[in-house]
């Protein structure tokens, strides 16, 4: 019914009033002639209100002309009148479009420059480097070579490894990634010590220069010095040199897994189902049929957005999740087939942790049995390595 | 009323068990409580006032009485009447 209403709302009509004495034949009359009428009303004995289509409207004249009535219009409704009226106004019609104009003149400039990525370099130092180059608030974007501003501030700026211009509507949006700097190494000729950067107990050291201040056995703490690069030799004066050296360390690294002792394996047997939801806003409904029939099943979602134009998305998202039927086996680990496998991750984790040029020597496993079917263990992994960094001496203050 | 050739159909259509209402060109009529009264197939109205709407059919005059009755639609197979219909009765 409302479907009809809007129908005739586009396509407009009139409201008449029918003035006469046999108004029923005139209905009749009407209705054979194809003329679609609706909500007729009868006001009083010899008058008829009602509607009728434009077109219906048309023919009701050769009608009017066999029957001795009156018909006049009492309102005119719906769409070919509303256009009707507005394009009358011509100011207003000019005012719209030149509005639509003038907003579509505005966003082909760039309006906002936006700096993302940056840790160090403040972004007001982009904003005013990338200005140089023509982005700027108020550019014009045919103008705007995206490529060529890259490069130019990639060129300009060391401290950027690389540089992304997208624009966005009216929005500028600048990603850049900074250089991540070397540490600084100490030139050879300017004295250092060599001191700790771990915890650790001393297995092997190796002076090439300086004066070993540690040795073989020693149980040490960061920034402990290891090697000296002052040296004191007796009846010599004392000498300030680069240390270099090998400090080798026996360093530990502790890693805690919790391992459930029930194992749950889901496998999927390849039935398949799907369910179609749309969230409009913030309210989500089921668009398909039935619903998810499996008992067990893993869910995977996708989320399609109906319109996604420039940065302007809409509320209306199209949900699909697919499940999959699963067979849920439990079974009961052994403590020890539980230890085992917590080791295994632990292991895994590890490799991502340790620094390079590092050698596993031992490893240590303890393991507690707590609540909820669970274990935790300790894995300790028992490292060699180099820990020596230098450090340079400060030689003012032993001038003074 | 009834004639010779009607009988022959009614006798076809119960033999066949043909819908009876386009057989016998009969109108079929839907009362929806006492709010609205949709008439398929009919021959013409006859008179119309807010009380009172006379619809002729092949089964005869329909008379609706009631108040405020007006027509919501009306085309060459179908009428809608609603407001709040008291009688509906066949005149022969």
């Amino acid at each position: 019914m409302l479907a009809v209403r809007i129908w005739n709302y586009l396509k407009g009509y009139v409201i008449i009033k029918v003035e006469g004495i046999n108004l029923e034949r005139f209905i009749n009359l009407a209705i054979t002639n194809n003329i679609y009428f609706w909500d007729i009303e009868r006001v009083n004995f010899t008058t008829l209100k009602a509607r009728v289509s434009l077109k219906g409207y048309k023919h009701l004249r050769s009608i009017r002309k066999r029957i001795n009535c009156m018909v006049s219009i009492l309102e005119k409704r719906g769409c070919p009148f509303l256009l009707h009226r507005i394009f009358k106004r011509k100011a207003l019609v000019a005012g719209g479009i030149t509005a639509v104009l003038i907003m579509y003149f505005l966003t082909s400039f760039v309006w906002v420059v936006e700096v993302q990525g940056n840790e160090r370099i403040p972004g007001e130092r982009i904003v005013r480097e990338l200005k140089a180059f023509g982005l700027k608030p108020g550019a014009f974007k045919p103008f705007i070579d995206t490529r060529e501003v890259e490069t130019k501030l990639l060129i300009e700026m060391d401290q950027l490894v690389w540089v992304g211009i997208n624009i966005l509507g009216t929005r500028a949006v600048v990603d850049i990634v900074e250089r991540t700097e070397a540490p600084p190494l100490i030139d050879k000729s300017v004295p250092c010590n060599i001191v700790a950067k771990k915890d650790g107990i001393i297995n092997n050291i190796y002076v090439y220069q300086g004066q070993a201040a540690v040795k073989s056995g020693d149980t040490i703490k960061v920034g402990q010095v290891l090697i000296n690069g002052v040296v004191e030799e007796p009846g010599k004066p004392i000498r300030v040199v680069h240390a270099m050296g090998r400090v080798e360390a026996r360093t530990w690294y502790q890693l805690t897994e919790e391992q459930n002792l029930r194992l749950v394996t889901r496998e999927r047997t390849g039935q398949m189902q799907r369910g179609v939801f749309i969230r409009v806003g913030g309210n989500t409904f089921r668009f398909s049929r039935k619903k998810c029939a499996f008992q067990n099943y893993d869910t995977e979602t996708e989320t399609r957005r109906l319109i996604e134009w420039r940065n302007i998305t809409s509320p209306v998202e199209l949900i699909i999740e697919k499940y999959y039927e699963v067979i849920v086996e439990e079974e009961f680990l052994p403590v020890a087939a539980a230890v085992d496998r917590a080791v295994k991750k632990t292991a895994q984790r590890l490799t991502g942790m340790l620094p390079q040029e590092v050698e596993i020597t031992d490893r240590r496993v303890k393991y507690i049995e707590t609540e909820n079917q669970t274990i935790r263990v300790d894995v300790i992994f028992e490292t060699l390595e180099d820990i020596g960094l230098e450090e340079r001496i400060n030689i003012n203050h032993r001038e003074d | 009323m009834e004639t010779r050739g009607d009988l022959i159909k009614k006798g076809i259509a119960d033999l066949l068990e043909l819908p009876r209402d386009i057989v016998l060109d009969l109108p079929k009529i839907t009362l929806l409580g006492n709010l609205q009264l949709y008439i398929e197939n009919h021959k013409g109205i006859i008179e119309y006032s807010t009380s009172l709407v006379r619809v002729n059919t092949k089964a005869g005059i329909l008379v609706v009485t009631g108040s405020c009755l007006t027509i919501r639609t009306i085309v060459v197979e179908e009428i809608i009447i609603v407001g709040s219909i008291d009688r509906v009765e066949f005149l022969q």
